[in-house]
């Protein structure tokens, strides 16, 4: 591995510096990330009341840095609602040692009681009009208090949204700024998760696509799917394969999908699509995504693709 | 002329000549009616005699001193019982002119003559010794056993030596030596090709072959073959003896003949019989100008390989492309030139050699954006390296199949010499060959190659061999056709352009069993549409009917092969007949080829329709632009 660090790091700079720093980002075309409160069910689409991501500030960044959230309260039509509002969600910030490289800050079944890393900032919101369709902005950071890591190509900060109580899903979006009152990028920073829960658009002419990231370990990834409702199709994208369908999952349930990679894949950033049903119109669906290696360890997702887009180049032959 | 002979060491006692550092690949003695003391050069056949030249004295009553030499005469040796006679005479009186007289050549069996001589013959003081009196080339008509019509050349001109002429063996072409205006200095050789009753105008061989010094002494043999002297071209010193010919309409480098043909000495005045494994040469290295002859040991090649077929059809793919029905893309491959074909796996046949690029384009059927956009492949094709003989695989008793050496591809490797084999031996001839077996039966025709010589020495060589079966008769198959002749052209791609539409046939040949036979009228008895459409590149998909009709024939009879024999006749030139029916022979190959036939069970081959194995006649029949048979026969 310690051959392609200096390759993914130059990837990640050289993608990175045409792309803004929100999750989700414009590019994968999804509205908005999604928490549910700790006693949803998760029939709604969140199979665990929390997601974690990680935010990448280069080494050259110096300055404060800040990690805006947009809707954080749950309390408004962007939000989505179950009899009444009820919910609390924790926005949690995280650096220090292992706030990333601790084993259990990448498993796609986090334990909240054991969040690893030191607590930064915290803020619990929950029916508060103030925040609705605004920004709060947590921070300022220093990026010297993210974990350092060469692999990943700079410091790692982490945030981490929870669903404290209520039935209600939260909708909301991050942001990594050099402002804490505008969304400035962070040249070359980057959000990545390894567990992707989001919002679909309604409309169905929308597709989404989100960037997994597969390393020189890699030989089959498993892809799985949380309560897709039967909404359209996903399809996997990379270099090398040409939009293989997935099984997709139905209410409340998981698919998985394995495929097996192929050398040039790896160090390869491949496309998961989503594209909604043409025919029935879906709405307000969430999706939960994860994919793992062979070894059952858990692949990020980058909002900035790292090595850009996945075209696929088919290799002609004849015979 | 065969160049590499076996070494023979006889040689020496022969004919008492040296060594000149290479191994000798002729045996060559000093011929019977040659003289220790006069000079005889120039030899010619005529007539199962010799025809030379010799100061020998003649008899005549005037013998003008050329120098210290006499002038030279045309002298015949006839054949009696099979020998040449002891006592060689005057060719002609009407042919002796007192002055120089000779060399010739002869045309029409024997019936024209062309020969040198001065163009004043006068006998007068100021013709002796005229340094003005240059050679002529002249003509004569043998009529009731005289020389007549004696007259100049065409292109004679009295300023200038016109000398050595030689006649090609069809006598549409003659090969002389002058010293005109604009060629490379001293004497080059030309040749005027005879057309519409007339003498062309002269074409110097080019500075290939011409020096700045002197180029004389030309003999044609046959299959194109050029013999000349020359002291300008590396030799071994002196004229030295090489031989050119022209293949594809360029003349290849002079191959210099071995020792003991070649020498220090002056070694001119080649002759070869009809079969160029043996003949004569002048030669002045025991002082004298003699004439020796010389045979050639027999050519052996070994190691033929059997001739592989070029093939120019392919089945294009996506490698990384997933065998997973659901995914909704559309493959568009794009071969140029308006050709389109859609699939995962498409088909292609390319026209021939040549580079190519394919270009894939992939649409995501769901959203209607391309996956990948004009992704290119380049293709380069040629030909197999290898001889390569074209002709029918089959063939019929007693009648002329031709070999054609002509498509040979061999990189580095600059052909100088075809030799051919059919079960006798290799021997020499040209880039074609004619046979005509006399029985049955299966044969095997080899092509061996010989190269320019390369840097070290060593002449490359290379050797194929192909299968042909000789048939005594055939009979048709009773087809019956529907007619279909208007429908248009099914394509599943999008190709567009114009549709070639052939007749069929088919036919049995004599070695099938009479249970065989009845099996494939069976098979073939429902009437069908009786052509074949093409499209610029494929077959068009209503033909598959009456093909199919015929890979079910071969499944069903194991033992049985199919001969196509392709011809179109929709262009005017031959070479561009060959190419398409090539390219339709090709198509057919490939459509059973996909069918998954036993690949020994077709064999197509595309010619032009002059040669067409049934002697068909399709000039008048405005309705097919070419015909195809479809011959069975035991494989």
């Amino acid at each position: 591995m310690q051959k392609y660090i200096p390759v993914i790091f130059s990837l990640l700079l050289f993608s990175l510096k045409s792309f803004s720093q929100s999750a989700p980002a414009e590019d994968e075309n999804i509205p908005f990330l999604m928490t549910f409160g700790g006693n949803s069910e998760t029939s709604w689409g969140d199979d665990d009341f929390i997601q974690i991501f990680f935010c990448i500030v280069p080494p050259s960044k110096t300055d404060p840095v800040y990690i805006r959230v947009y809707d954080p309260d749950t309390g408004d039509e962007l939000d989505e609602v179950k009899g009444i509002f009820n919910s609390v969600i924790n926005f949690s910030v995280y650096g220090g040692n292992n706030c990333w490289s601790d084993t259990a800050a990448q498993s796609i079944h986090p334990d909240l009681k054991h969040i690893s890393g030191f607590l930064l900032a915290s803020k619990s919101f929950g029916l508060d009009p103030k925040y609705d369709k605004k920004w709060y902005t947590f921070g300022p950071f220093n990026p010297y208090e993210g974990e350092n890591n060469e692999k990943l190509g700079g410091r790692i900060l982490k945030i981490v949204a929870s669903g404290v109580s209520g039935d209600d899903g939260n909708i909301y979006r991050y942001f990594l700024s050099t402002s804490p009152s505008e969304n400035i990028p962070v040249e070359g920073g980057n959000l990545f998760t390894y567990k992707y829960h989001f919002r679909l658009p309604d409309n169905q002419k929308q597709i989404c696509q989100i960037y997994p990231y597969v390393d020189d370990k890699t030989i089959s990834i498993e892809i799985s799917n949380f309560d897709w409702d039967n909404d359209g199709v996903i399809r996997l994208f990379s270099i090398a394969k040409n939009g293989i369908m997935c099984d997709v999952s139905d209410e409340d349930n998981w698919k998985i999908n394995k495929f097996t990679t192929v050398a040039e894949e790896k160090n390869s950033t491949l496309e998961i699509q989503f594209i909604k049903n043409q025919s029935l119109l879906v709405r307000n669906n969430n999706v939960v995504v994860t994919i793992r290696n062979q070894y059952g360890a858990s692949l990020p997702f980058y909002v900035v693709p790292i090595g850009g887009v996945p075209v696929y180049a088919p290799k002609i032959r004849m015979k | 002329m065969n160049r590499n002979f076996g070494v023979i060491l006889l040689l020496s006692i022969l004919s008492q000549v040296r060594l000149y550092g290479q191994d000798q690949r002729y045996i060559v003695s000093t011929a019977t009616f040659s003289s220790r003391s006069s000079d005889e050069f120039s030899p010619v056949y005529y007539k199962g005699g010799i025809v030379y030249c010799s100061n020998l004295a003649s008899g005549s009553l005037v013998s003008y001193q050329n120098g210290d030499k006499k002038l030279s005469k045309i002298f015949y040796l006839q054949v009696k019982d099979g020998l040449l006679s002891k006592f060689p005479k005057l060719l002609a009186k009407e042919l002796t002119s007192g002055f120089n007289d000779g060399p010739v050549t002869f045309g029409d069996g024997g019936n024209v003559i062309y020969y040198s001589r001065n163009n004043s013959i006068e006998n007068s003081l100021r013709n002796i010794n005229d340094t003005t009196n240059k050679l002529g080339i002249y003509s004569a008509q043998l009529v009731n056993g005289i020389w007549t019509n004696i007259r100049p050349f065409t292109w004679d001109d009295p300023r200038y030596t016109f000398s050595t002429p030689s006649l090609s063996p069809d006598g549409k072409r003659l090969y002389f030596s002058s010293d005109i205006p604009g060629g490379s200095g001293g004497m080059d050789l030309y040749y005027c090709d005879f057309r519409n009753d007339a003498w062309e105008k002269p074409v110097n061989l080019g500075p290939l072959i011409n020096t700045s010094k002197s180029e004389s002494f030309p003999f044609a043999a046959r299959y194109g073959i050029l013999f000349f002297a020359s002291d300008g071209l590396k030799g071994f010193g002196g004229k030295d003896l090489f031989y050119t010919r022209q293949i594809n309409g360029e003349w290849i480098t002079p191959v210099h003949l071995d020792s003991a043909v070649n020498s220090p000495a002056d070694d001119f005045g080649l002759v070869t019989d009809s079969t160029l494994k043996k003949g004569y040469f002048s030669t002045n290295r025991l002082l004298t100008d003699d004439i020796f002859s010389f045979m050639a040991a027999p050519e052996e090649f070994n190691n033929c390989t059997t001739m592989e077929e070029n093939n120019f059809c392919f089945t294009f793919y996506d490698e990384k492309y997933q065998t997973i029905d659901t995914i909704p893309v559309i493959y568009e491959w794009d071969f140029g030139n308006g050709v389109k074909r859609f699939g995962t796996e498409v088909k292609h046949c390319f026209p021939g050699p040549g580079d190519y690029t394919v270009r894939l384009t992939i649409v995501d059927q769901l959203t209607g954006n391309d996956i990948a956009e004009k992704v290119a492949y380049s293709v380069h094709l040629e030909n197999k390296n290898q001889p390569f003989i074209t002709s029918y695989n089959i063939g019929l008793k007693d009648k002329v199949m031709v070999f054609d050496g002509s498509e040979s591809n061999l990189s580095g490797f600059r052909i100088t010499d075809y030799f051919w084999n059919t079960g006798n031996g290799f021997v020499p001839g040209g880039q074609k060959f004619t046979m005509a077996f006399r029985r049955q039966g299966d044969y095997t025709v080899r092509l061996g190659l010989l190269g320019e010589r390369d840097s070290l020495g060593t002449i490359p060589r290379a050797c194929v061999l192909k299968k042909v079966r000789i048939c005594d008769s055939y009979q048709d198959v009773a087809l019956r056709s529907i007619n279909e002749a208007n429908k248009a052209c099914k394509q599943a791609d999008s190709e567009k352009g114009e549709i070639m539409t052939t007749r069929v046939k088919a036919y049995l040949m004599d070695d099938l069993g009479s249970k065989q036979k009845s099996n494939i009228k069976e098979l073939l008895k429902e009437p069908f549409d009786l052509t074949i459409k093409f499209s610029k590149t494929g077959i068009c998909s209503d033909s598959f009917f009456f093909l199919d009709a015929i890979a079910e024939v071969l499944r069903q009879n194991q033992d049985v092969r199919v001969e196509i024999l392709v011809h179109s006749k929709r262009e005017k030139v031959p070479a561009e007949q060959k190419k398409t029916s090539e390219q339709w022979a090709r198509l057919l190959s490939f459509y059973f080829k996909n069918k998954e036939m036993d690949p020994d069970s077709f064999r197509s081959n595309g010619s032009v329709l002059a040669d067409s194995f049934f002697d068909e006649d399709l000039s008048e029949n405005k309705t097919v632009e070419g015909a195809i048979d479809f011959v069975f026969l035991k494989k």
